[in-house]
C-alpha cells in the first residue's frame, strides 16, 4: 500500500496540505494501526508534528491555552491544570494507557473516531454510511441512554467532559480561516441526514483549546467507571465542577460521558446541587434525579445508577479532598 | 535392560492407556524431610535477563531472507457453502506467490494423508463459523498477501445457523457435521450410587442454573510459525507448547523422516492450551516453503487469534446438590451444555469438580458437547474444572447458607480421602492442610463468622462500599506420566548440558530442570546449561500440558543426572584410587575422607572425553491417584453505587507435592489467579446476532490489568509426594486458575447478598441487580 506523507511546519501549510482526501495526524494512536488493519484509508497522510504553533501549554491572563499536540500527559502533569482544573486532568490521566498518553494529543483526543464495536468491526452501520445503526437492537451494553439520535455510539473522550465543564472554547482553522467553538457545541448526536460526530468541516483543524479563568474557590473532579481498573473507555463518567460560596455548592456543572453521543450536561442535577451545603449528608443524601430522561436500551438500563454513582463517588472524592 | 511397559497416562481428565519404554530407576524419591540444596531454593530464572532485555528470539521475532508471508481470508458468514472461489484478480498482483482453498487443496501431494480433529479439514466446506478459514494467500510480503486477500471473489450459499448451544442440542437445530452437534455423537455422562435416592434421603436441596462466557486465551504472541526449506531439512519455528508434535505432523504432511524435521520454539509468548500440534498455518506454510524453496512466515494478526485460536467455551450448567441436616452431601446432579464452537476433538471436563471433589455415594453427570456456528474451542488451562468449580462451589455456599453452616466447615464435613469415583487412595492429598492454612492466613474466622449476629445480614456499607470474603476448592490432575527422556552431558571443564525436546511455556521449565540437575549431580547451578525446545537437540519429551511438564520431564532429567553422576564418581575413583563408594560430589567438589578435588581438577587429567547420562521418566504407581488440591481465599470490595467489584486480597494455598523453587510456583500462581479473576469479572468474547465477533481485539476484549491485580498471597503446602515420583512433585501450572472465580462470586455474595449465576460479573450485572433488590423483586 502506497501513500505519501507531508510534513507541514506551519498551520497554514498544514491546512492547505489538506486536500484530496488527505488525513492529519499526530500522535497516530488510533489513526496509524487503523490504517494497517485496513480500517481507515488514505494515499495521503499530513504529519502535525513539526507544526510548533500547536504545541505547549501557555498560562496567560486570560486562562489557560492549550495546544493541540500537548500530549494527554503533558495535560495530566501540568501544574495549573492539576491546581484549577483538575478534573481536566484527572480525565486525560484515566483516559487509555501510559504508553497512549506519552503520544496521544488532546487534538486528536477530541477529534477521535467512535469506538463502537460495530463501527470498528466492520458492519456497514451509519457511521459507515449504511442505513441502520446495528447497535440500538443489538450487543447495546455499551451504548448510549440519552441525547441519541439514529446512531447510539458513545463519545469515547474524556477529556472533552472536562472540557465542557469549563467552558473550553476550541479554536478551529480552516481553509476559510479561524474559528471559536464551546466545547460543548462541538460535539453532536449523528443522524442519518449527517453522520458526523462532531462539528468539524472537512478542511478543519483544532489548533487550541482556551480554558478560562476559574475562581479560586472552584472544586473539580473526574470519576470514570470502566470495565476494569485501568485502559478501556468509560461505561459512564462524569465531570463536576462547582464553587464555593459562603459553605454551598454555586455554578455547579454536571457533564456525564460515556451515556450520550456528546458530553452530557444534566441542568437538573446541577440546579439541584447548586445552594446545597457542602457537607457529607446533604450532597450524598440527595437522590438526584441523573439521567432521569433517560431512553434506555434492552441492556444499558444499568448507565442510569452507574452514571448517579459515579456522581456520588466525585462528590465523595471532593469532600475527602477538603 | 529397559522394558516396554503399558502405563496409565491423564491428561486434563482424559485417561489413556498408553506404551512407555523405561529403564530401571537410578534414582529413589527424595526424601520428604531430605534438606536439598539446590531444589527448592528462590533461583532467578536462568533466561530471565534475555527475556527481559528483549535479546530472548520468539517465533515473531525471525525474519529470514527472502521470506513469504502468509495470510488467512475468513469467512464472513456463520454457516454457508462454498459456491465458488476466483482468485485470478488476486494473482495478478505482482508478489503473489500462491494461493490455498478448499478446492485446490487435493493438489498437493500427502494432504490427504492429513486429519484434523473431527474431520476438519484444511479449508472447511461448507465453513462452519464467522472467522473459519476460506483460503490462505501467500506474497512476498505482508501488505501484498492482504490486498491480494481482498481481490479474491468468493460466493457463499448461506445455511442455517445456531449461536446457542442448548439449542444446538436440540434434533430440529441446523446440523453442524454428518453426525449430529454432539462431540462423540452423544452427552458423556456417569454415574454412581442412585441420585434419586439420594435426593429423597435429603435434607436441604439447593439448585442453580448457571452459564459462563467464552474466554479467549489472548496470548500475547499470536500463534506463529516460520518454515524454512533447505532441500534437505524443514526447519520450523513454532510458538508450541508441543515441538514434538509439530515435528510429527510436519514429518507426515511432506513425507519425510522425522529426523529431517527440525521443530524450535526458543520463546514462547503465551500458550494457555492453545498451542497444542501442529497449526493448520504451520502446514500450510511447510507445503509453500517446500513447493517456493523460500522461507515462509505465518503469524495470526491479533483479529484472527481472538476469533479462530481457541477459547475457552461458554458453558450452561444445571446443577443440583442435596445434603443431610450434618452437611453431609447425599446427591450432586448436574447437566451441562459446552459450546464447543464450530470443531473440537473433545468435550471439556466441566463435570469433573462435581464427579471427583467431594466424598458424595451419590452422583450423576450428562455433559453435552455441542457444536455451534461459533468460534472454536480450545483446551485453556483447567479446561472444564474453572467453569465447573464456579457452578459447584457457589451452589456449596448456598448449601452451606441454608444450613446455618460455615461454608468451609461444610467442605471439609465432605472431604474425601480417597479418590470419591473408585475408593482408591491418593498418592498425597493436601487439601485439608490447604483449607486450614488458607483460612489461617486471611483469617477467615474472625472475617467470615465475626461481628456477625447472623450469618446473612448484610455487611455494613462504608463510603459506597461492601466488603466479602469467599473462598473456593481446588482438585486437578498434574501427575505426569512418561514417555520423557533427558541426557545430562558433562564436560571435562566440569560444566554439564540438560538436552531434552520439552519447552519452556513461560513457566520456569529451564531454570527447575537446572535446578534438578544441580542437585542430583552435586554441581553449583551456574554451571548446568540447558538446551530444550529443538527437536534436533535432545530426546524425546511430551507436550507441555495439564500441568505435567515438570512432573513428567523433571523425574527423567534427574534420572539423567544421577546416570552421569554415577559415571563421574566411577572416573573420580579410578583417578583419586578411592572406591565409588567412599567419593561425594557436593558443589563441583570431589570429596573424600581425606581429600577435596575439584570435579574440574580430576577431569582436566583426561582429555577429550564426555560423559553422558541418559534418563527416562517411570511410571506412576498403578494402586493410587494422584491429584493436586488446593483452596483460595478471597477478600473483595464491591461499590454498591457503581458497581465496581475490587479483588483486594487473594490467599491461594495449594498441594502440589514438593515445590522446586518458590519464585517459579509463586508467579504460576499469580498468573492462574489473574486469569480466573478475568473470568469471573470481566472477560468474555461477544458475538453479534449472526455470530460475527464484536471484540476481537485487546482494546474490547478485557484482561485484567495490574491495576486491577490484588495482593495475591502464595502459601504452598510444600509437602513432597514421594510415591508420584523421584521429586515427589505435582503440577502447578493450572490449579491456581480453578477456584479463584468461584471464591470471587462467593466473595460477592457475602458483601452484598446477592448470588451471580453468571460469569462474567460485569457492572452492568451487579447494578442491575442491586436495583432489582431496592425495589425488592
Amino acid at each position: 500500500m502506497s501513500f505519501d506523507i507531508a510534513f507541514p511546519q506551519t498551520i497554514d501549510e498544514a491546512v492547505s496540505a489538506n486536500e484530496n482526501g488527505a488525513r492529519w495526524f499526530a500522535g497516530g494512536t488510533d489513526l496509524i494501526p487503523e490504517f494497517k488493519s485496513g480500517f481507515v484509508r488514505a494515499t495521503r497522510w499530513v504529519n502535525l508534528k513539526r507544526v510548533h504553533e500547536l504545541r505547549g501549554i501557555r498560562v496567560t491572563n486570560e486562562g489557560v491555552h492549550i495546544g493541540a499536540l500537548a500530549t494527554l500527559a503533558e495535560i495530566a502533569e501540568n501544574e495549573t491544570i492539576r491546581k484549577n482544573y483538575r478534573a481536566l486532568a484527572q480525565a486525560c490521566s484515566l483516559s487509555a494507557s501510559p504508553q497512549i498518553r506519552n503520544v496521544g494529543t488532546i487534538g486528536g483526543n477530541l477529534n477521535q473516531d467512535s469506538r463502537c464495536a460495530y463501527y470498528r468491526s466492520g458492519f456497514p452501520c451509519l457511521l459507515r454510511g449504511g442505513e441502520k445503526c446495528f447497535m440500538r437492537d443489538g450487543e447495546n451494553r455499551e451504548a448510549a441512554v440519552i441525547g441519541y439520535r439514529d446512531c447510539v455510539h458513545v463519545h469515547p473522550s474524556d477529556p472533552a467532559n472536562a472540557l465542557v465543564a469549563f467552558d473550553a472554547r476550541i479554536v478551529v482553522r480552516g481553509r476559510e480561516g479561524e474559528r471559536e467553538i464551546s466545547a460543548q457545541e462541538l460535539f453532536r448526536a449523528p443522524d442519518t441526514k449527517d453522520t458526523r460526530i462532531n462539528v468539524l468541516n472537512a478542511d478543519e483543524m483544532i489548533t487550541e483549546i482556551v480554558l478560562p479563568r476559574v475562581p479560586e474557590n472552584t472544586r473539580s473532579a473526574y470519576v470514570k467507571a470502566m470495565d476494569r481498573a485501568a485502559w478501556t473507555f468509560a461505561l459512564a463518567s462524569v465531570a463536576l465542577k462547582f464553587e464555593i460560596q459562603n459553605s454551598k455548592l454555586e455554578n455547579v456543572c454536571v457533564v456525564l460521558g460515556g451515556v450520550a453521543p456528546i458530553p452530557y450536561r444534566e441542568f437538573r442535577v446541577e440546579k439541584a446541587l447548586s445552594g446545597v451545603e457542602w457537607n457529607e449528608e446533604s450532597v450524598t443524601q440527595g437522590d438526584y434525579a441523573v439521567l432521569g430522561d433517560a431512553q434506555p436500551l434492552a441492556h444499558n438500563r444499568y448507565k442510569i445508577r452507574l452514571a448517579r454513582g459515579v456522581l456520588k463517588r466525585a462528590l465523595r472524592e471532593l469532600l475527602a479532598n477538603e | 535392560m529397559p522394558k516396554l511397559v503399558k502405563t496409565k497416562v491423564e491428561n486434563e481428565g482424559r485417561v489413556t492407556e498408553e506404551y512407555a519404554w523405561v529403564e530401571e530407576p537410578k534414582t529413589t524419591p527424595w526424601d520428604v524431610e531430605e534438606e536439598l540444596r539446590v531444589v527448592g531454593k528462590p533461583i532467578a530464572r536462568v533466561d530471565g535477563v534475555e527475556r527481559v532485555t528483549g535479546a530472548a528470539k520468539y517465533t515473531t521475532d525471525i525474519q529470514l531472507p527472502r521470506m513469504v508471508h502468509g495470510n488467512y481470508v475468513r469467512s464472513p458468514h456463520p454457516h454457508a457453502r462454498i459456491v465458488s472461489i476466483d482468485t485470478s484478480e488476486a494473482e495478478k498482483i505482482a508478489g503473489v506467490r500462491g494461493i490455498i482453498h478448499s478446492k485446490n487443496i487435493a493438489n498437493f501431494a500427502n494432504v490427504a494423508n492429513i486429519r484434523f480433529a473431527n474431520h476438519r479439514d484444511f479449508f472447511n466446506d461448507p465453513v462452519r463459523f464467522v472467522g473459519d478459514e476460506v483460503a490462505a494467500v501467500f506474497a512476498d510480503s505482508m501488505e501484498i498477501a492482504r490486498a491480494a486477500a481482498q481481490k479474491i471473489r468468493i460466493e457463499y450459499e448461506l445455511l442455517p445457523f445456531v449461536l446457542d448451544a442448548e439449542a444446538a442440542a436440540q434434533p430440529d437445530a441446523p446440523q453442524l457435521t454428518q453426525n449430529g452437534n454432539l462431540v462423540d455423537g452423544k452427552p458423556s455422562t456417569y454415574a454412581r450410587g442412585d441420585v434419586e435416592k439420594g435426593f429423597a434421603d435429603a435434607a436441604v436441596i439447593v439448585e442453580g442454573v448457571f452459564t459462563t462466557g467464552a474466554q479467549v486465551h489472548s496470548a500475547l504472541e499470536t500463534h506463529s510459525s516460520v518454515a524454512e526449506w533447505d532441500g534437505k531439512t524443514m526447519t520450523i519455528y513454532e510458538s508450541s507448547q508441543d515441538v514434538v508434535g509439530v515435528q510429527n505432523r510436519v514429518a507426515k504432511l511432506l513425507n519425510l523422516d522425522a529426523a529431517r524435521v527440525r521443530v524450535i520454539a526458543s520463546y514462547i509468548g503465551g500458550a494457555f492450551g492453545a498451542k497444542f500440534g501442529a497449526g493448520k498455518f504451520t502446514l500450510l506454510g511447510a507445503l509453500m516453503s517446500n513447493k517456493l524453496r523460500r522461507p515462509v512466515r505465518f503469524v495470526l494478526d491479533r483479529k484472527g487469534e481472538q476469533i479462530a485460536a481457541g477459547q475457552r467455551s461458554a458453558t450452561k450448567q444445571y446443577l443440583k446438590l442435596g445434603a443431610k441436616k450434618d452437611g453431609t452431601l447425599t446427591a450432586i446432579q448436574l447437566t451441562n451444555y459446552n459450546n464447543v464452537g464450530a470443531y473440537a476433538s473433545w468435550n471439556p471436563y466441566t463435570e469433573g469438580p462435581a464427579r471427583e471433589l467431594y466424598a458424595c455415594e451419590n452422583v450423576q453427570t450428562t455433559s453435552y458437547g455441542v457444536f455451534t456456528n461459533t468460534p472454536p474451542f480450545a483446551a485453556f488451562r483447567a479446561p472444564g474444572f474453572v467453569e465447573g468449580i464456579f457452578a459447584l462451589e457457589a451452589l456449596m455456599d448456598e448449601l452451606a447458607a441454608k444450613l446455618k453452616m460455615d461454608p468451609l466447615a461444610l467442605r471439609m464435613k465432605n472431604y474425601s480421602s480417597v479418590f470419591p469415583e473408585n475408593g482408591r487412595g491418593y498418592t498425597s492429598n493436601g487439601l485439608l492442610d490447604a483449607y486450614q492454612e488458607g483460612a489461617r492466613a486471611i483469617g477467615w474466622e474472625e472475617k467470615k463468622n465475626g461481628k456477625r449476629e447472623t450469618r446473612n445480614e448484610k455487611r455494613e456499607t462504608r463510603n459506597g462500599i461492601r466488603r466479602g470474603i469467599g473462598m473456593a476448592s481446588q482438585i486437578w490432575y498434574g501427575a505426569g506420566a512418561p514417555p520423557s527422556f533427558a541426557i545430562v552431558k558433562i564436560s571435562t571443564d566440569a560444566s554439564a548440558t540438560i538436552l531434552t525436546a520439552t519447552q519452556d511455556l513461560g513457566t520456569g521449565t529451564k531454570t527447575i530442570l537446572c535446578q534438578i540437575a544441580a542437585e542430583e549431580l552435586g554441581f553449583p547451578i551456574e554451571r548446568i546449561d540447558v538446551e530444550i525446545a529443538d527437536t534436533q537437540a535432545g530426546p524425546f519429551a511430551g507436550a507441555s500440558g495439564g500441568s505435567m511438564t515438570a512432573s513428567s520431564i523433571g523425574p527423567a532429567v534427574r534420572e539423567a543426572a544421577a546416570d552421569a553422576r554415577q559415571q563421574l564418581t566411577q572416573i573420580a575413583a579410578t583417578i583419586l584410587k578411592k572406591r565409588a563408594k567412599e567419593i561425594r560430589i557436593e558443589n563441583g567438589i570431589v570429596k573424600t575422607r581425606d581429600s577435596e578435588k575439584s570435579v574440574a581438577e580430576i577431569l582436566k587429567e583426561i582429555d577429550n572425553m564426555q560423559i553422558l547420562g541418559h534418563g527416562s521418566r517411570n511410571p506412576n504407581p498403578s494402586e493410587y491417584e494422584i491429584r493436586t488440591f488446593g483452596a483460595q481465599f478471597v477478600e473483595v470490595a464491591v461499590d454498591v453505587e457503581t458497581g465496581e467489584v475490587r479483588v483486594e486480597r487473594v490467599v491461594a494455598s495449594h498441594d502440589s507435592g514438593r515445590i522446586l523453587n518458590p519464585l517459579t510456583v509463586s508467579s504460576q500462581i499469580e498468573g492462574g489467579v489473574l486469569q480466573s479473576m478475568g473470568f469471573a469479572l470481566m472477560e468474555q468474547r461477544v458475538l453479534d446476532a449472526n455470530g460475527a465477533s464484536l471484540n476481537a481485539n485487546l482494546e474490547g476484549y478485557h484482561i485484567p490489568t495490574i491495576a486491577d491485580t490484588p495482593k495475591i498471597e502464595t502459601h504452598m503446602i510444600d509437602r513432597a509426594d514421594p510415591l508420584a515420583n523421584n521429586l515427589g512433585v505435582k503440577g502447578v501450572g493450572e490449579p491456581p486458575i480453578i477456584p479463584t472465580a468461584g471464591a470471587i462470586a462467593n466473595a460477592i455474595y457475602d458483601a452484598i447478598g446477592v448470588r451471580f449465576y453468571d460469569a462474567p460479573i460485569t457492572r452492568d450485572k451487579v447494578l442491575d441487580a442491586l436495583e432489582r433488590m431496592e425495589r425488592g423483586d
